[in-house]
């Protein structure tokens, strides 16, 4: 169980507490970050280098989408493999959606809300394999 | 037929043919065509009938001129110069220019020779140059009669015109026209005699047969191509008709006056001791009559089927123009030139000028794009029935008379008259139905993304819950105090609250589309008094002091339930989005009735606000803009700019220098 550090971003605060009672119930250890929009995650990852980013959809300000473009033009592209990888996760079930997030080569997994222990043990793995 | 023409112009008559069978219409051969083979058929005649006298001349067959000396009354010179004349003739229709216009001079030559022999020679040589006759048939034997050689004579300078100019003209048929009547009168002379049983002394200088030649030599010659002239064969043959007639009669008349007078030399006098003249008179007065009567009963039956048809007409013109007018498409008439030459109502009704103003002028004033075809004709032309753009309605813009463009299906379809080309032109105008596509596309995309926002937007209430049901189960579990356990209970309630909210907005917005209810009139004052009343308290930490300036009798013709959905909504955002920092959290409701009729009431408040920007969305369904502040659904203003819409009126927001202010203009003379 290899996560360092992970980044929430989410405008729900209720959603926020869930993620943050499941991590910490998985591993005590990691620790956790939280946003809640697109540009205060942006600004966040001024001074945090999480391992990976747990990102909504749905958000005021700016939405999970324009985040991904931002964060694909100005972290991904001039930082390589060094960036965190991206996992979404959204109450929102529709293809278009998965289909659209999936097309980043750094979003890895589409998880559907609630976050659950079984998510964050596909998430470790992930991250496990990207290091090796 | 086609020995009758050859040449040249066989390969024209054929291409003239096929073009006709490419006519449904055309099944007789074209008239050029006929009167042609009529030529042909006349100069054979003539050549006939001049080889025949000839012959018998030459032959001095005795007794034929005892038993028909009638035959003989044909000079031999005259028959020479019919083969002539016929040759001519037929070089003329085979288009051999050069030898007709010999010939034709030759014939020309003759008949001035005969005509000018008396007045410059006294002992006519010419009479006998050729042949010495063996019969004393007339005065001067061998010698053409004055009126044969004029005859032959304009009949020369008639084949003549014809082979110079190789087209009918006006000289040619005038020409021919006179040799045509004299032979005529002439003929029609002899009938009278044969029916008088009189001498027909004066006139008999030309025989028969020679009247007979020229008539049916002279006949193709006024009658061919001449529709090339656009004259109307029937009104030259009527003419001509008429024109001999009266030839005759002045001829009679002329002679009868010599006979009274007695100035005449050669004035005969029948057994009776009557001039033949008055035989003749008798005669003519006769047909004259019968001749005016069948007149006049023709001219009755034609005048009486003409007002038939004139009635059927007007009443098949009557009931058409009904339908036309009636329509509710606009139909048009156009020349090729695109010049329009008739409207209908609809017309005038969907481009805004009257039928008058639009008479005369170009259809692309209207329609710029009516005739793609107009600029090439002759491609239009070229396939008819096939190339046809009939039936096929095109999407194009029109222009009114205000100058504003406007889509219009339009079908043009090509009308080939005889003599002229015309469009027409159904125009609808489907610039109401182009635009609810349009409102309907609005109505669909905004369906659409309420589908997708609600989806969303009822899941995620759920899914929080379901995380924090697993979250105390787990709890439980780890035998957690209540003091622990309670913060999560007070989420899941809240959560669910959040979700009710949002499904009573839902309805709220359901219920704003489908709610029909009748306008009544209001006091205001009291409506927004109830409202404040109504929520003043749905959050007491957030404690607002009202200010409301609305006169007490300041009524309001409007939708109850629907002034009450925009009174919730800004008057609940006022609360909610009040600035927690401020010492005093203000709210100014104001309304007055504005000059143009227009209620205007603002809402104004020294909350939040709103960051630069944000403007745009303001009223779009599922923003929200202080998430942190609120649960709200992002259905509030929506449900206020759509309310305001159904009422016919606006809302727009104003930025404060602390806060913001909402105004709501409704029209007062609205009705629905």
């Amino acid at each position: 169980m290899t996560i360092g550090s992970l980044l929430i971003i989410d405008d729900d605060e209720t959603d926020l507490f869930i993620c943050g009672y499941t991590i910490q119930r998985f591993d005590p250890s990691i620790k956790v970050v939280q946003a809640s929009n697109g540009r205060e995650g942006l600004e966040m990852l001024q001074q945090e280098q999480p391992d990976a980013i747990i990102l909504d959809i749905n958000m005021p300000v700016m939405n999970g989408f324009e985040f991904l473009e931002t964060f694909a033009r100005d972290f991904v592209r001039p930082c390589g493999g060094q960036a965190p990888l991206v996992v979404m996760l959204t109450s929102s079930h529709l293809g278009t959606d998965r289909n659209k997030a999936l097309q980043y080569d750094f979003v890895k997994r589409y998880f559907e809300k609630p976050l659950t222990s079984d998510n964050l043990k596909a998430l470790a793995d992930i991250i496990e394999t990207g290091r090796h | 037929m086609h020995e009758a023409v050859g040449g040249r112009d066989r390969s024209d008559l054929v291409g003239a043919d096929l073009h006709q069978r490419s006519r449904p219409a055309g099944a007789a051969p074209p008239r050029s065509l006929r009167w042609h083979a009529a030529g042909m058929g006349a100069a054979g005649f003539s050549m006939l009938v001049g080889i025949g006298i000839s012959a018998l001349w030459l032959l001095k067959v005795g007794s034929l001129a005892d038993a028909l000396p009638v035959l003989f009354r044909m000079q031999f010179n005259t028959a020479a110069s019919f083969v002539l004349s016929g040759l001519a003739f037929a070089a003329l229709l085979h288009e051999a220019t050069r030898t007709a216009t010999v010939l034709s001079v030759v014939v020309m030559l003759i008949g001035l020779a005969f005509l000018l022999e008396p007045v410059l020679f006294t002992m006519h040589p010419l009479d006998r140059l050729t042949i010495d006759p063996f019969r004393q048939t007339a005065p001067y034997p061998g010698h053409l009669a004055s009126g044969t050689a004029l005859s032959f004579a304009l009949l020369g300078v008639c084949i003549l015109v014809s082979a110079l100019t190789g087209k009918p003209t006006l000289l040619r048929i005038a020409l021919a026209a006179t040799v045509f009547m004299t032979a005529a009168a002439t003929l029609l002379g002899y009938g009278l005699q044969l029916a008088t049983e009189s001498d027909w002394p004066r006139y008999g200088h030309m025989s028969p047969h020679t009247a007979l030649c020229f008539a049916a030599l002279a006949l193709p010659l006024i009658f061919l191509r001449v529709e090339e002239l656009h004259y109307d064969a029937s009104t030259i043959a009527a003419t001509l008709g008429a024109a001999s007639y009266l030839l005759l009669l002045l001829l009679t008349l002329l002679d009868l006056q010599d006979a009274f007078e007695g100035t005449s030399p050669t004035i005969s006098i029948d057994s009776d001791g009557r001039p033949a003249s008055q035989a003749i008179l008798a005669g003519l007065l006769v047909v004259s009559g019968m001749v005016y009567a069948g007149l006049i009963v023709y001219a009755f039956r034609k005048a009486q089927s003409y007002r038939e048809t004139a009635l059927k007409l007007r009443e098949s013109e009557e009931r058409l123009s009904a339908v036309i007018d009636t329509a509710a498409d606009g139909i048009v008439t156009v020349d090729a030139a695109g010049r329009i030459l008739s409207t209908n109502h609809a017309m005038e009704a969907i481009f805004g000028y009257r039928a008058v103003e639009m008479l005369g002028h170009d259809v692309r004033t209207l329609i710029p794009g009516f005739l793609p075809l107009a600029g090439k004709p002759e491609d239009a032309g070229a396939e008819p029935g096939v190339g046809d753009i009939a039936g096929r309605a095109r999407e194009i813009e029109g222009k009114r008379r205000s100058g504003i463009r406007f889509p219009l299906d339009l079908s043009v379809a090509r009308i080939e008259l005889d003599r002229a080309v015309l469009y027409s032109g159904i125009v609808r105008d489907i610039s109401q139905r182009k635009r609810h596509e349009q409102e309907i596309l609005e109505a669909n995309a905004e369906l659409e993304e309420f589908a997708y926002r609600t989806s969303h937007d009822l899941r995620a209430p759920i899914a929080s819950s379901i995380g924090l049901t697993t979250i105390m189960r787990d709890m439980i579990g780890l035998k957690a105090s209540t003091t622990q356990i309670t913060p999560v209970i007070e989420r899941l309630e809240r959560g669910l609250q959040k979700l009710d909210g949002l499904i009573e907005n839902i309805i709220q917005l359901k219920r704003s589309r489908l709610l029909d209810e009748p306008m009544t009139t209001i006091p205001l004052l009291a409506a927004i008094e109830e409202t404040i009343e109504r929520l003043r308290f749905i959050d007491p930490a957030r404690q607002v002091s009202f200010t409301v300036d609305v006169a007490a009798d300041l009524t309001l013709r409007t939708k109850p339930a629907r002034l009450r959905m925009i009174l919730d909504n800004l008057v609940s955002n006022a609360i909610k989005y009040a600035d927690p920092e401020e010492a005093v959290r203000n709210v100014t409701i104001d309304a007055a009735m504005t000059g143009d009729g227009v209620l205007e009431l603002r809402i104004s408040d020294n909350g939040l606000g709103l960051d630069p920007g944000d403007e745009g969305s303001l009223f779009q369904m599922f923003k929200r803009f202080h998430p942190a502040r609120s649960d709200g659904s992002g259905l509030g203003l929506y449900i206020v700019r759509k309310s305001t819409e159904h009422l016919g009126g606006t809302v727009t927001y104003v930025r404060l220098d602390k806060g913001s202010r909402f105004v709501i203009r409704l029209p007062q003379r609205y009705d629905a």
